[in-house]
């Protein structure tokens, strides 16, 4: 059998074409446009992605931009509450919405023969929301269920806890489904002039992937999306240049925070700060997440859960965002474990980073696996537009092609002195998930 | 109603060909279906085996489940850290499995690595090590696991309802198996099991992806045709689950301390190859599947009851009779209202024709989205399996658009009193409100 090893990169003429081959163009209105031709299937994907997420929160209203997705469904110029995924269901199409921290995006799907239904709605979607106040109102509740849901995981508050106390200032600090607080407090005319001001086509992305003609495609589009130009564009064009300068943590973190919850086990976060996607750490950032954590073979698996057993999962995660943000390593111990051993065994994975420089062959390993994802995703008509669109609005059209040079570029030597600057302990932030068994209220203490 | 319909107002039926697909039983009896898809470089191996947790005993239940998870730590001479290393450092990705019906090995790699990609499976199905030191290290894990789960209000409200659905059937017991009898387990046992339930006879092999057919069924004979059958059981059928007639509603809450309460209630469902699939998973999307279903629009919509709620008889449909289930996730102020909201719309679709336009909507739904999920060589190759194992061609996805469009209100009536009954099912509350019992009324 082999030892795992090859001489070439099986993946590499694939990815490039699935990551390339696409057109671009900008309607007269504005509006970012990517077509991507597959005849996989009989089948198009449509997916509008705005600018526009749980970052996005003026004072006091975390929250809004996810609020905000559910309301479009409620009721536009053209199609009543209840329309869109009636007509969804007529044509035999579906659709879903998702807002993340930086933006919002509503994926449609449909048979090749009226799939440009999609740009009907969306484009009613877009300029045409009407917002009926009962429908505010029921549709806040819903909201509130969602978040109380979130809320009986005690994994989610931790995270929520351990965001606030890291990045405090950061605009990503409230999360994407808002506290309950501001969720209360939401007015109809605060969800309005928001919607004014971000869901407008400069400051939105269509990316349409499937069995579709690119010629016909655009002028649908333009047809669906009249206008005349905009004041200016919104998104970000450029990259960070390969020369911006190093990542720096701001010197304190959060310290220590523990709380205390209903729960089974406890759980371990560490967060440290991170560089925004396209910074040139952020590719040494991309590598340590599969050679910390994917699969059975990765360090973490190999050292906290299969030889000294302390928990029943870890990792460690870097998504890169537009802006700086936080990575985290993390785990739930299992029973009878100190969740303090957990803590110590994940920093000292991290530490050895510091210490030791990693072999090629493990980073090529990491490579390997990047490629082999991208290429998993690319029989999914929905996948491509995803990969295509996020990494587009958050990198901008050039980041796909310098991506994987970047990639290649990754060695022991980056890794080393990327990880003594960024794992600096001075800039973590512990918080710890106490299991409270007893019958008393819910605490939070904080002892940073 | 909508009252211009942005389509043209015919139906979507966009066609499906799975391309060509080959199945081939090799003399030990271990079944081969390869599909070629060359759009991708890439191949995707389902090795399956019919050892589930269905033919566990009381005593040692966890244990067909326990063996599954065990497939890749140590085989043919390979270490668990080599089995793991061979696919990953390839880029590969690799899961061994333990379910109700089927445990075994998914793997998905570059077509270039298809030799490792059918050579692993082999070793492990074949020549598993059953190492004791693996072996408690993942008996730890599952018990770890078995606690975890209990923080999880959807994973203790399904659990407790299987267990007085399926009384006295193999479904009741969980597929992982309790804390007791896992406990209880020695790698005799996962010895004894993989001797007696690992044989070809109970194996399945789909390859889907960039392969030429030819060199795989070569490659798979080389590799398992000397597996002999030996002194391995058939498997057998899963038995019937007794009915729940006459036992009127079983509701039972078990406390949790969370802001919500989640409730599943239900009965014992269908089988795959059951005459009234279709009219099923009509009115299943009718009843209780996306957001235009009658749950949805009249709990989360019209009451703002909860961010999620669900139902369906034909999605656990498989070889023994899954479950009719259905979901709501509800604060506990709501929670009377939110059951007898589930219960009415079981009884309106049972006992009033669905009109013809929705009807109508839901067959559309069907024929005009099931292209989506039949994109990757995973999607299609968990197709072939289903067939293979539920005995339906291999290519009976391409009459799917019209055994939908054959379905009408007059079958969906006809099918639903059939197999829905409001009147005995079981109901089991995790979390809300200690003090309150269950009456819901007609």
């Amino acid at each position: 059998m082999r030892a795992g090893k090859r001489d070439r990169n099986p993946f590499h003429d694939l990815v490039l074409v699935n990551t390339r081959s696409f057109t671009s163009h900008t309607t007269t209105a504005g509006l970012r446009v990517l077509v991507k031709e597959v005849g996989s299937i009989p089948g198009v994907n449509v997916t509008l992605w705005y600018q526009v997420g749980g970052a996005h929160r003026p004072r006091g209203r975390s929250g809004l931009a996810h609020f905000l997705e559910h309301m479009v469904f409620k009721g536009t110029d053209r199609f009543a509450k209840g329309d869109v995924d009636l007509i969804c269901d007529r044509n035999g199409g579906s659709n879903n919405a998702y807002t993340d921290l930086d933006h919002t995006y509503y994926v449609f799907n449909f048979a090749r023969d009226r799939w440009e239904i999609a740009l009907e709605i969306l484009a009613s979607q877009m300029s045409g929301s009407l917002f009926p106040p009962e429908e505010f109102e029921a549709e806040r509740q819903v909201v509130i269920q969602e978040r109380m849901l979130s809320e009986d995981d005690p994994s989610f508050l931790l995270e929520e806890a351990a965001l606030q106390a890291a990045l405090p200032q950061s605009p990503y600090s409230r999360g994407v489904i808002g506290t309950l607080e501001d969720l209360q407090g939401m007015s109809r005319e605060e969800l309005t002039s928001f919607y004014r001001r971000y869901y407008r086509p400069e400051n939105a992305l269509l990316v349409i992937t499937g069995d579709v003609d690119t010629e016909r495609a655009l002028e649908a589009v333009e047809r669906h999306f009249p206008g005349g130009p905009p004041a200016a564009s919104t998104i970000a064009d450029e990259l960070p240049s390969a020369e911006a300068e190093p990542f720096v943590p701001a010197g304190t973190g959060g310290g220590r925070i523990r709380l205390r919850l209903p729960a089974q086990l406890p759980e371990v976060k560490i967060n440290f700060q991170a560089p925004a996607m396209g910074h040139p750490d952020s590719y040494v950032l991309l590598v340590l997440n599969n050679l910390l954590s994917y699969g059975k073979s990765s360090r973490i698996y190999r050292q906290v859960i299969q030889r000294d057993q302390l928990a029943t999962e870890a990792w460690f995660s870097y998504l890169p965002c537009r802006l700086p943000f936080l990575m985290e390593v993390c785990g739930q111990a299992r029973p009878g474990v100190d969740p303090q051993q957990l803590e110590s065994a994940l920093l000292d994975e991290i530490n050895r980073l510091r210490r030791e420089k990693v072999e090629d062959e493990e980073i090529q390993r990491a490579r390997w696996q990047i490629w082999m994802n991208m290429l998993l995703a690319g029989q999914s008509l929905e996948d491509q537009s995803y990969l295509l669109g996020r990494t587009v609005m958050v990198g901008g059209l050039g980041f796909l092609d310098h991506f994987f040079t970047r990639l290649d570029e990754v060695d022991g030597e980056r890794i080393i002195e990327t990880a003594r600057r960024l794992f600096d302990p001075r800039g973590q932030t512990v918080a710890l998930l106490e299991p409270d068994t007893s019958a008393e209220e819910d605490g939070e203490e904080h002892d940073g | 109603m909508v009252d211009r319909d942005p389509g043209d107002g015919t139906p979507a039926r966009p066609k499906f060909d799975p391309g060509p697909v080959a199945r081939h039983v090799l003399p030990n009896g271990l079944c081969l279906i390869v599909r070629e898809n060359h759009s991708h470089p890439l191949v995707s191996v389902e090795a399956v085996v019919r050892a589930g947790s269905y033919l566990d005993e009381e005593g040692t239940a966890g244990l067909a489940a326990l063996s599954g998870r065990l497939l890749d730590s140590g085989a043919g001479g390979l270490t668990a850290e080599q089995i793991s290393w061979e696919v990953e450092s390839l880029g590969g990705m690799m899961m061994t499995h333990g379910g109700y019906l089927l445990s075994g090995i998914s793997l998905s790699m570059s077509s270039d690595d298809l030799e490792t990609a059918l050579d692993l499976p082999a070793r492990m199905l074949i020549e598993p090590d059953n190492d004791p030191g693996e072996f408690e290290k993942r008996r730890q894990r599952v018990l770890a696991d078995i606690v975890a789960d209990r923080d999880d209000p959807r994973s203790v409200a399904l659990k407790r309802f299987h267990e007085l659905t399926f009384a006295g059937h193999p479904r009741h017991r969980p597929v992982e198996g309790y804390e007791e009898t896992l406990r209880a387990l020695t790698p005799d046992h996962v010895r004894r099991f993989y001797c007696d339930r690992y044989s070809p006879q109970a194996t399945c092999l789909v390859v889907s992806g960039d392969v030429d057919t030819s060199a795989v069924l070569a490659r798979v004979t080389s590799l398992f045709g000397h597996w002999e059958r030996g002194n391995a059981l058939d498997p057998p059928s899963p038995p019937d689950p007794a009915s729940l007639a006459g036992r009127g509603l079983v509701a039972e809450r078990i406390p949790m301390r969370k802001e919500q309460v989640n409730i599943y209630l239900g009965h014992p469902g269908i089988r795959r190859n059951d005459p009234d699939f279709y009219p099923l998973k009509v009115m299943d999307k009718i009843l209780g599947q996306g957001f235009t279903s009658r749950l949805n629009s009249r709990l989360r919509d019209d009451m703002g009851l909860a961010y999620s709620t669900f139902g369906s008889i034909t999605s656990s449909a498989g070889v023994d009779p899954g479950a009719f289930l259905c979901y709501i996730g509800t604060s506990p102020e709501h929670e009377a209202e939110a059951v007898e909201g589930i219960l009415t719309e079981i009884r309106r679709i049972r006992e009033e024709p669905v009109p013809p336009e929705e009807v109508d909507a839901a067959r559309r739904y069907l024929t005009g989205n099931y292209i989506f999920s039949l994109e990757t060589n995973q999607d299609i190759g968990g197709y072939l399996l289903d067939a293979e194992l539920n005995g339906l061609p291999l290519d009976h996805v391409q009459h799917y658009v019209e055994k939908v469009e054959q379905v009408d209100s007059a079958r969906i009536l006809e099918a639903a009193a059939a197999h829905l009954d409001p009147d005995n099912l079981v109901l089991v509350a995790a979390g809300g409100d200690p003090k309150l019992g269950f009456t819901p009324s007609r």
